[in-house]
């Protein structure tokens, strides 16, 4: 028994010479948000894939809810809803014919669970529009309605957001943390878009080229990027034997001649460019900085950056 | 079972598929009665009664329809693929073999629903043409024909339409073999130990268009158990290799 | 017009499909084989040999079948994939657009013609059914030539319904109703269909055919001429009207 919902260990894929996911392990608690990162081709599908059993694994494990998936797909899937890529519908059904198709087929004990997944996503029921003729946004709003139809416990997201205008995403999102919230969901979503992950998950998994580089919640991945403020000075040997003997301060770092960082967001900067200025140094700028998570980002995964 | 029949019936709603499988029927029925025109020793084909049914369903077995019926079955099965909808029934989970078993046992529905249109056809224009010279026994024993070649050629086809779902994407393949595969029959039945065990023509002495004996009659039963047999073999394999 | 000709072929890499159709060139020497051993034994005329394999059902069904699916996977695939817009945006002129796929399924036809031609000599002289002359390999090859170029020109309105049709299934079914048309309307009508038109210009000189119609040749060209232009100038409304 472990504490995860879903846990991989040493999870590979190889196709053919291409080694596509590398030894990944993955762990998403109940009930949080877990985000994976990574630009296109790194291997995030290629990682919900095997989780699900859609493709075989090379070699590694999944368990999902405790179990090995594989063998107990009626057990574990009901308890899943997931988007894989684009989401394949019928074209010649309409939206909700083909919500009821995949309803039935699942045996969904709630009546009218169709009307109302049509209803959290904003599309109308019983319209006569067909699926051929969605729109791209349309058919990824579908396709979450299919994954929650059911109400499962883990949602599986392959770039929800995909294809829907700046409105639809903020939507998206807000619902995606509602499910989370207020329903306790544990949700693994993956995205390209930093910021999208940075608004959402409460753990994250940074992955390129098939290797998962990091691990981490977004807490301690914010505590790393911590804010700081940027003095450029004329003689930066005086500012900190300044800083060090009048402020007491000793959280700061001396990055050239003329630069230095304090980390200390809480100090009284007005006192100390005053005492700067009277002991002949001059201020030449001081700003409130923080590291983005893109920097980080662009630190990590050897300076190519994310999306 | 039943849900996944009915779901399969569902996803044909509003498809133009049933519409040009029936259009195809109506003008193979037109050509043959096209064909009635001709002379022959001074008198028409299409005036000896039931002639024209006889001939429209060994026609259209022949050249026809067999290719039809495939193209509806693999075109079940492949859509799945291609419109991106299989993942998301297997991660319900739907079984991969069942819900082939039920794309094929509907296309054994349509398959007989062909033929039994085909058959309405001819008989209401046999009936125009000379009603009073058409024996109820005549006509009985046609639709036996008919509802037997409709059920005998889907047999004899499954194991085309099976393969189909092991390579997903050969719905052409598929076509073009069942449309030999039925087309061949012609020169199966030319001889008469070949006409006994090929499929294609194993239906037709089963229907009784060929006069038969008993024991062609049982072997042609036991060839298209045979085929049936096989491709539940084929699409047995398909489960396995799938995962 | 020759960079589009040479892109379409380009466009047919890794389709392992188009290579697999062209084993159905087999099918009738294969047959004539089997029709031979078992009926008229060794030491026939190579005409009448080749009449077997070449002449009869190859031009009636197999070629216009294989040869309609062949245009209807051409212009499937792109409508399919949306590429269409892609190519009209370069811009590619939409009548030199179907021209080029014109000449992908004459060139096709050629080949699958040349195989005929290659597997009944093959077929023919292993087996020792006829001896080998210079004489009848030329008339074999240039009646192949004739069949293959007219063939071509005969699917044309197969081509055009392929391209103005999203779907695969309504051309299919149409290639299967368009062949089988013409086969029976070889016995009523040969000039109204351009299939058996065109088997009226083939049969005009070959040895021992017995057709039951008067000969007339310019009347079959034009029957084939008129449905040419008609399907052409069909695809080229149709396409040009769609944005």
């Amino acid at each position: 028994m472990s504490d995860f919902v879903i846990k991989t260990k040493k999870l590979t894929k190889i196709y053919g010479e291409q080694t596509a996911v590398n030894s990944v392990d993955i762990h998403v608690k109940p009930g949080r948000i877990y985000g994976l990162l990574g630009r296109n081709g790194a291997g995030k599908t290629t990682i919900m894939k095997m989780i699900l059993g859609l493709t075989p694994i090379t070699s590694g494990e999944v368990d999902v809810f405790s179990q090995n998936i594989k063998g107990h797909e009626k057990r574990i899937y009901p308890r899943i809803g997931a988007i894989i890529e684009t989401p394949g519908f019928y074209p010649n059904l309409t939206g909700t014919e083909n919500l009821e198709i995949f309803a039935k087929l699942r045996g969904t004990p709630r009546p009218n669970a169709v009307k109302k997944a049509l209803e959290v996503v904003g599309l109308p029921y019983r319209d006569k529009k067909l699926f051929s003729k969605y729109s791209l946004g349309m058919k990824q709003r579908l396709g979450i309605a299919n994954v929650i139809l059911h109400d499962p416990e883990l949602l599986i997201l392959d770039e929800p957001t995909n294809g829907l205008d700046p409105i639809g995403i903020a939507e998206v999102r807000n619902f995606i943390k509602g499910l989370s919230a207020e329903r306790g969901k544990t949700i693994l979503i993956s995205s390209h878009i930093l910021s999208e992950i940075a608004l959402l998950a409460d753990d994250i998994g940074i992955i390129d080229h098939g290797v998962l580089l990091e691990e981490n919640s977004m807490e301690d991945l914010e505590k790393k990027n911590r804010k700081y403020i940027q003095l450029q000075v004329s003689d930066v040997h005086k500012t900190s034997l300044i800083l060090e003997q009048q402020f007491r301060v000793t959280d700061y770092a001396v990055q050239d001649e003329h630069n230095l960082r304090l980390y200390d967001t809480a100090l009284d900067m007005a006192a100390i460019n005053k005492a700067l200025v009277v002991q002949d140094v001059a201020v030449i700028s001081s700003q409130i900085c923080n590291d983005t998570l893109e920097d980080y980002f662009k630190q990590i995964t050897g300076g190519e950056g994310i999306a | 079972m039943k849900l996944l029949l009915w779901a399969e019936r569902w996803k044909l709603r509003r498809s133009k598929i049933l519409w040009i499988a029936g259009f195809a029927t109506v003008m193979v029925a037109l050509i043959v009665f096209a064909q009635g025109q001709f002379m022959f020793y001074g008198s028409r084909y299409i005036d000896k009664a039931g002639w024209f049914m006889t001939a429209t369903q060994s026609l259209a077995t022949f050249y026809v329809l067999p290719a039809v019926i495939a193209l509806l079955g693999s075109y079940m099965i492949c859509r799945e693929e291609q419109e991106d909808t299989l993942k998301s029934l297997r991660l319900i989970p739907v079984d991969e073999m069942k819900l082939t078993l039920a794309k094929m046992a509907l296309t054994l529905v349509f398959s007989v629903l062909i033929y039994l249109l085909l058959f309405v056809i001819t008989f209401l224009i046999e009936a125009v043409l000379h009603l009073e010279a058409l024996p109820i026994s005549l006509v009985l024993e046609n639709l036996k024909t008919y509802f037997l070649d409709g059920a005998g050629v889907f047999f004899a086809i499954s194991p085309i339409i099976a393969l189909v779902s092991r390579m997903k994407k050969g719905y052409w393949l598929a076509l073009v073999f069942a449309e030999i595969y039925s087309f061949a029959g012609l020169f199966a039945s030319m001889s008469n130990t070949l006409k006994t065990v090929y499929p294609m023509t194993a239906v037709f002495n089963l229907s009784g268009y060929y006069h038969a004996s008993v024991i062609q009659t049982l072997i042609g039963v036991i060839v298209l158990l045979t085929c049936i047999v096989l491709s539940l073999f084929i699409l047995k394999g398909l489960n396995k290799t799938a995962k | 017009m020759l960079k589009l000709i040479q892109v379409e072929f380009l466009k047919l890499r890794r389709r392992k499909f188009i290579w697999l159709m062209l084993l159905a060139a087999l099918f009738m020497p294969l047959a004539a084989v089997f029709y031979f051993a078992n009926i008229k034994g060794t030491g026939v005329e190579p005409i009448e040999f080749y009449k077997w394999t070449a002449f009869s059902y190859t031009p009636w069904i197999i070629l216009p079948v294989v040869l309609g699916m062949l245009c209807t996977m051409l212009m499937y695939n792109e409508n399919q994939y949306d590429i269409l817009k892609q190519l009209w945006i370069v811009p590619v002129n939409k009548v030199a657009y179907f021209f080029s796929k014109f000449v992908v399924v004459l060139t096709y036809s050629i080949c699958f013609m040349l195989i005929i031609a290659a597997a009944s000599i093959l077929t023919g002289v292993l087996p020792g059914y006829i001896t080998f002359d210079s004489a009848s390999t030329l008339y074999l090859l240039r009646k192949c030539m004739e069949i293959s170029l007219l063939t071509a020109f005969a699917v044309l309105p197969v081509l055009a319904v392929a391209a103005v049709q999203k779907g695969y299934i309504l051309p299919v079914c149409l290639t299967l109703v368009y062949t089988f048309l013409g086969f029976i309307l070889l016995m009523v009508n040969m000039y109204l269909h351009p299939l058996s038109s065109m088997t009226a210009i083939v049969m005009r000189d070959i040895p021992g055919v017995v057709i039951t119609q008067p000969l007339n040749i310019p009347g079959a060209f034009l029957c084939i001429g008129v449905w040419s232009v008609a399907s052409v100038m069909l695809a080229g409304a149709v396409l040009k009207k769609r944005k």
